[in-house]
C-alpha cells in the first residue's frame, strides 16, 4: 500500500531503499527473509534497516498535559501555517476553544460536546430531505468565521450525487454573517470571500474518491497551507465534506451497469473500499488538522419477530427446533446477534425505523454518528428569534389589530440524534431550518438513558411475579403509581400539529378554522383547543370564508356556515355533531 | 510450580529469584521442607528462566500478586468480574489498609502482567472503560507514592481511532480528583499519549515499543485503543494475498510485543478491539453469505493475537427489553456460564455501577489451570 501523503523524515537511510525502490510500508510489512533478499543484504542488516525505518517513522509519544496545554494555547494544533492573523480576532465568547469549532448554535454545541472537533470523522445520516446537506453547508460556513473558531478555515466539498446549491450558500452566508459578526462591514464582499473558501469537486465512484484522497486532495491542502501560493483571503482548508458516501457504493451510475444485488463478493469489496477510504480520511484529518463530515443515507429496518422465549423452553418448543440439541434460547447467543446490537449504533430508534447504511464496517470507522430525521410535527415559529407561538385562536382574532412583527411561519420540527460520540452522551435535540440556517430549539435536549427505565421495569416485573406466585387467583395488578413520568409536555406556549409535508393551508394557522381536534394537553376549553391530524381527518370547518367578518359562535357542535359554499365542511374530531352548512 | 511450593517459598521469605538462586538445593529443601529433587528442579527452572530475562522481576511478583498495584475500572461490578479470573486469593493486603483516602471498598482487580481484551460494538463504551482503568491506575499510583516511596506508575495510551483527546481525559481526571487532594494535572502528566493514524506507523511504533518501554521504566499500564483498527482490512484480492500473509506475520509480531510487554516490563496491557460480523447457520456453524441464517458479532482479530492467559471482556447491550450494558468475561474459552456484569456509563464518561445490579464475586474459584501462579516459569 503506497501512502504518498506520508512523507516523514530526513534521517531515513535512503540508499538501500532506492536500490530496491521499496516504499516505507513495504519495508515494514515484508517478512524479514524476503526483505533481506530484496535488499541483497544479510538478515541482521535488514533487521537493523527495519529498525531504523521504524524509528524514523514511529510517531513520538507526548505527555498528555503537554498536549493539553498546546491545544489550549494555540488552538491550532500541528499545522504548517504560521498563525499570524490572530490579532484581529473578534471576541469569541469562549466558543470554539482549542480544536473545537462551534456550530454557531448553542444547543447543537452542547449536544455534540463542544461543537465539531478537528481531527475527527463525523457522519451525518438521515432520510432524504432531512436536512443533511443543509447542515453541512451551514457548517462549511461557520468553519470560516473567526468568531466561532480559533482557526477558521475553508471547506472542500466533494459531491457524488447532486451539485452544490450555491444559492443556498449565498443566502446562508448572508444570514450567518449578520448573526455572528454583525460589526464588520463590507457585507457583499465578505459573502464572496466566504464562498471563495469553499471548494467543490465531483467524485463519481469509489475509485475516483480514492484517487482524490491519495493525490488530488493532499495537493490542494498543501497549496492552501503554503504561504507562497495562497492569496490573501484564502484560508487553509479545515473541513472536508463528502456528500454522500452511500451513492458511491450504490452501484454504477453508468447506463450499462445495473445495480446488482449484494452478494458475498460485492460486500467484501465494499468492506475493503470502506476501510481504505476511512483510513485515508482519518490520516488526512490528523495530518492536516481538519474535520471530516461524511453524509450517509439510511435504509429501512425490517421488523423481524424477536426470539421470544428466554425462559425454559417447553417440550413442544424443543421438538420444533431443527437444532441438534443446542438450546437456542440462550440469551447469550441472542444478545450478540447483529440485530440486537445494531439498534444502538445504527441510529435506529423507537420513532424512526431506519438505520444508517454501510453496516458495521463503516460504523466502526467513524468517530461520531448523527442521525437527522423529520418528526412530522409543525409549529408556528418566528423565523428570527425562534420563539414558538400558539396558533391564533378564532377568539383572538378580534384582538389582533395588526400582524405581529417578525416572520412567523409554520415550521417543521426536525430531530437530531447523537447516536454515539466520544465527546458527549447519546442524546436527541430538536431543531428547525430557517433562512439563517440550522437552529436548535431551547429545552429540547434530552439525553438517552435507558438504565433507570429498564431497572424500574425489571423490578416491577419481579414484584409482579412474586405477587402472582403468592396469590393463586390472578395477581393484583399493581398500577404503577410512579408513572413513567417521562415527558412533561411544556406545551403551554405553543401548538403542534402533525403535518409532515406542509399540507395544511395557511388559514389553519391563522386560526380561521374551527377545529374539532384532539387536545394535546388534556386541558383547554372543550373542542376549540384541540388539534386535528391533517390528512387523517378532513373534517374542518371553515369559519371565515373569504375574509368577511363572521360572527363567532361557540363551538359546541353548531356551525355557522360560510355561505360561500366553498370549504364549508363540517365536522369535529370528538363528539361534535355533524351538520352540513348551506 | 505448585501452589504449596509457592506459598512455602514466600513464607520462608524468599522474595527474589536471586535469593533463591544463591542457595543450593540442599539448603532450599531443608528450609522449606521439600524433597531434594524438587529443589533441584526448582533451581534448574530458575536458571533457564533467569537467562531470558532482561530485567529481573521479583519472584514475589510472580508468586503472589498481593503486593502489586491494582487497577480498577471505576465500576465495582466489572472489577468483581475480572477478579474472578485473576487473584483468587486476595487475602493479605497489609499495605492497602494504610492508604489514605480510601472511601469505597477497594475492588480493583487488574494487576501488571495481565492482558485484557475489551471488545464491543461501536458506541458501547470500550474507550470509556479503558479510560476508567487508566485514570484509576494513575490515582492508585499517585496514592501509593504518597504513602510509600514507590515509583508512580505511568501509563502509555496508544490511540488509533481518535476517540481519546487530552481534554476528554483531563475532564474525567477532574471528576475523579474532586474528592481527593491530587491535581488533575498530575494525573495526566503521567500519561504518555500517541495517536497513530496509519498502519505503517503502527507497525513502526510496535517495533520500537520495547525500546520505548526501557526508556520509560515507570510505565506499568499500556492501553491500545484500538488494536484491530489497522489490521482489519479483508484482503481478498489476488494481489493482496501476499499481504494477508504479512498481516498474519504482523499479528504474531504484535502478540510477541504484547507478550513481552506483559512479562518483561511488568505492564498490564489493555487492548480494545472492534467487532466484525460473522454469519452462522441455524445450527451455529460458520456459514457464508448464501447459507447463513443469522449474523452475530465477534471480535475482529479473533484469537490470533491472544495468549491463553488473555482475559476477554465483551461489552454489549442486552436483548430487547433488557437494554442495560453488560460485560461478558471469558478466558481461554472457559467459563461460558459465568453471569454477566451490568454496568453503565455516567455523565462524565466513566463506567459506573448500577446500584441494583452490583455484581458479586462468585464463590467458586475458577479451574486451577487458569490461575496465574502456575504460569510462573512457563513462557
Amino acid at each position: 500500500m503506497i501512502e504518498p501523503y506520508l512523507h516523514y523524515s530526513d534521517t531515513l537511510t535512503t540508499e538501500p531503499t532506492t536500490i530496491a525502490s521499496l516504499s516505507t510500508s513495504s519495508i515494514l510489512l515484508t517478512p524479514l527473509p524476503r526483505l533481506s533478499d530484496l535488499l541483497k543484504v544479510k538478515i541482521p542488516i535488514a533487521q537493523s534497516y527495519v529498525r531504523q525505518v521504524s524509528h524514523a517513522i514511529a510517531p513520538s509519544t507526548k505527555r498528555l498535559d503537554e498536549i493539553y496545554d498546546q491545544e489550549q494555547s494555540t488552538g491550532v494544533g500541528p499545522s504548517r501555517l504560521h498563525s499570524d492573523d490572530d490579532d484581529e480576532t473578534l471576541d469569541r465568547k469562549g466558543k470554539g476553544k482549542a480544536k473545537w469549532v462551534s456550530t454557531g448554535d448553542a444547543g447543537l454545541d452542547e449536544a455534540l460536546g463542544g461543537g465539531i472537533r478537528r481531527g475527527c470523522l463525523y457522519e451525518i445520516t438521515g432520510e432524504s430531505a432531512a436536512g443533511k446537506s443543509h447542515l453541512s453547508l451551514h457548517l462549511a460556513l461557520t468553519f470560516q468565521l473567526p468568531s466561532l473558531t480559533s482557526s477558521p478555515g475553508g471547506s472542500l466539498i466533494l459531491t457524488s450525487e447532486r451539485e452544490l446549491s450555491t444559492d443556498r450558500l449565498v443566502q446562508l452566508g448572508q444570514h450567518l454573517l449578520s448573526l455572528h459578526e454583525p460589526t464588520l462591514l463590507g457585507g457583499e464582499r465578505r459573502v464572496k470571500n466566504l464562498l471563495d473558501n469553499i471548494l467543490t469537486n465531483r467524485v463519481g465512484d469509489v475509485d475516483a474518491l480514492e484517487h482524490a484522497l491519495n493525490y488530488a486532495i493532499p495537493a490542494i491542502l498543501e497549496s492552501r497551507l503554503d504561504p507562497n501560493t495562497s492569496t490573501n483571503h484564502q484560508l487553509p482548508i479545515r473541513l472536508i465534506i463528502l456528500d454522500s458516501i452511500t451513492a458511491l457504493f450504490r452501484g454504477g451510475t453508468n447506463d450499462h451497469e445495473r445495480p446488482t444485488a449484494p452478494n458475498a463478493l460485492s460486500l467484501a469489496e465494499r468492506s475493503k473500499h470502506l476501510c481504505i477510504v476511512a483510513d485515508a480520511l482519518k490520516a488526512i484529518a490528523v495530518k492536516y488538522d481538519l474535520s471530516i463530515l461524511i453524509i450517509n443515507q439510511v435504509s429501512d429496518v425490517f421488523q423481524r419477530s424477536t426470539p421470544v422465549s428466554y425462559s425454559q423452553p417447553t417440550s413442544s418448543f424443543m421438538q420444533t427446533q431443527p437444532f441438534t440439541g443446542q438450546n437456542n434460547a440462550n440469551p447469550e447467543d441472542i444478545a450478540m446477534i447483529y440485530k440486537t446490537q445494531s439498534r444502538w449504533f445504527s441510529g435506529e430508534s423507537e420513532q424512526l425505523k431506519k438505520e444508517a447504511s454501510l453496516g458495521i464496517v463503516w460504523a466502526n470507522a467513524v468517530n461520531v454518528r448523527i442521525m437527522l430525521s423529520r418528526t412530522g410535527r409543525r409549529r408556528l415559529l418566528d423565523q428570527y428569534n425562534l420563539t414558538s407561538h400558539k396558533r391564533n385562536r378564532p377568539e383572538d382574532r378580534a384582538y389582533l389589530q395588526n400582524e405581529e412583527e417578525g416572520d412567523i411561519r409554520p415550521t417543521l420540527i426536525r430531530k437530531l440524534h447523537v447516536v454515539f460520540s466520544p465527546f458527549s452522551p447519546a442524546s436527541t435535540i430538536d431543531y428547525v431550518i430557517t433562512p439563517s440556517g440550522v437552529h436548535t430549539l431551547l429545552d429540547s435536549y434530552k439525553k438517552i438513558d435507558v438504565t433507570s427505565e429498564v431497572i424500574r421495569k425489571q423490578i416491577k416485573e419481579e414484584k409482579d411475579r412474586i405477587n402472582s406466585e403468592n396469590e393463586n387467583a390472578g395477581f393484583s395488578s399493581q398500577v404503577n403509581e410512579e408513572d413513567e413520568g417521562g415527558e412533561e409536555e411544556l406545551r403551554d406556549n405553543w401548538d403542534e400539529v402533525f403535518d409532515e409535508f406542509g399540507e395544511l393551508p395557511e388559514e389553519f394557522w391563522k386560526g380561521e378554522y374551527e377545529l374539532g381536534v384532539v387536545d394535546v394537553n388534556g386541558k383547554g376549553d372543550g373542542i376549540s383547543d384541540q388539534v386535528s391530524y391533517a390528512g387523517y381527518s378532513d373534517e374542518m370547518v371553515k369559519r371565515d370564508g373569504q375574509g368577511s367578518e363572521v360572527a363567532y359562535n361557540s363551538v359546541e357542535g353548531s356551525v355557522v356556515g360560510s355561505g360561500l359554499g366553498e370549504g364549508s365542511v363540517v365536522g369535529s374530531g370528538i363528539g361534535g355533531s355533524v351538520a352540513n352548512s348551506t | 510450580m505448585s501452589r504449596t511450593l509457592k506459598s512455602a517459598l514466600t513464607d520462608a521469605g524468599y522474595r527474589t529469584i536471586f535469593d533463591v538462586q544463591q542457595l543450593s538445593a540442599n539448603d532450599i529443601s531443608a528450609e522449606i521442607g521439600i524433597p531434594k529433587h524438587q529443589a533441584q528442579d526448582l533451581l534448574q527452572q530458575i536458571e533457564t528462566y533467569g537467562g531470558k530475562l532482561i530485567q529481573a522481576s521479583t519472584a514475589a511478583d510472580l508468586l503472589s500478586s498481593a503486593h502489586l498495584p491494582h487497577f480498577s475500572t471505576s465500576s465495582t461490578s466489572i472489577d468483581h468480574l475480572i477478579a474472578h479470573f485473576h487473584d483468587p486469593d486476595r487475602r493479605r493486603h497489609p499495605k492497602r489498609s494504610s492508604r489514605k483516602g480510601k472511601e469505597k471498598e477497594d475492588s480493583a482487580a487488574i494487576t501488571p502482567g495481565m492482558a485484557i481484551e475489551i471488545s464491543g460494538p461501536p458506541g458501547i463504551g470500550k474507550t470509556a472503560v479503558a479510560l476508567g482503568i487508566v485514570l484509576n491506575a494513575r490515582m492508585t499510583s499517585i496514592g501509593e507514592t504518597e504513602v510509600e516511596d514507590g515509583e508512580a506508575g505511568e501509563v502509555l495510551v496508544i490511540d488509533t481511532e481518535g476517540g481519546i483527546t487530552a481534554e476528554r481525559v483531563r475532564s474525567v481526571a477532574e471528576v475523579i480528583t474532586r474528592t481527593r487532594s491530587t491535581l488533575p494535572r498530575d494525573i495526566i502528566h503521567g500519561i504518555h499519549f500517541v495517536r497513530i493514524p496509519t498502519q505503517t506507523q503502527m507497525i513502526a511504533f510496535l517495533h520500537t515499543l520495547d525500546e520505548w518501554l526501557e526508556t520509560h521504566p515507570k510505565v506499568n499500564l499500556i492501553v491500545i485503543d484500538t488494536l484491530s483498527f489497522h489490521f482489519r482490512q479483508p484482503g481478498l484480492d489476488m494481489n493482496t494475498r501476499r499481504r494477508m500473509m504479512e498481516f498474519l506475520q504482523n499479528w504474531y509480531r504484535v502478540k510477541q510485543k504484547v507478550g513481552q510487554a506483559t512479562t518483561l516490563h511488568r505492564c498490564a496491557v489493555i487492548v480494545c478491539n472492534q467487532m466484525a460480523t460473522k454469519l452462522m447457520t441455524a445450527e451455529n456453524k460458520p456459514a457464508n453469505f448464501d447459507t447463513g441464517d443469522r449474523a452475530i458479532l465477534m471480535p475482529q482479530l479473533g484469537d490470533a493475537w491472544t495468549t491463553g492467559k488473555t482475559l476477554r471482556l465483551c461489552l454489549f447491550r442486552g436483548h430487547p427489553g433488557d437494554d442495560l450494558r453488560y460485560v461478558h468475561a471469558e478466558m481461554s474459552g472457559s467459563s461460558r456460564d459465568l453471569r454477566w456484569a451490568a454496568y453503565d456509563i455516567d455523565n462524565d464518561g466513566l463506567p459506573c455501577d448500577i446500584p441494583e445490579r452490583i455484581y458479586e464475586r462468585p464463590k467458586t474459584p475458577p479451574p486451577r489451570d487458569l490461575i496465574t501462579d502456575t504460569a510462573l516459569l512457563d513462557f
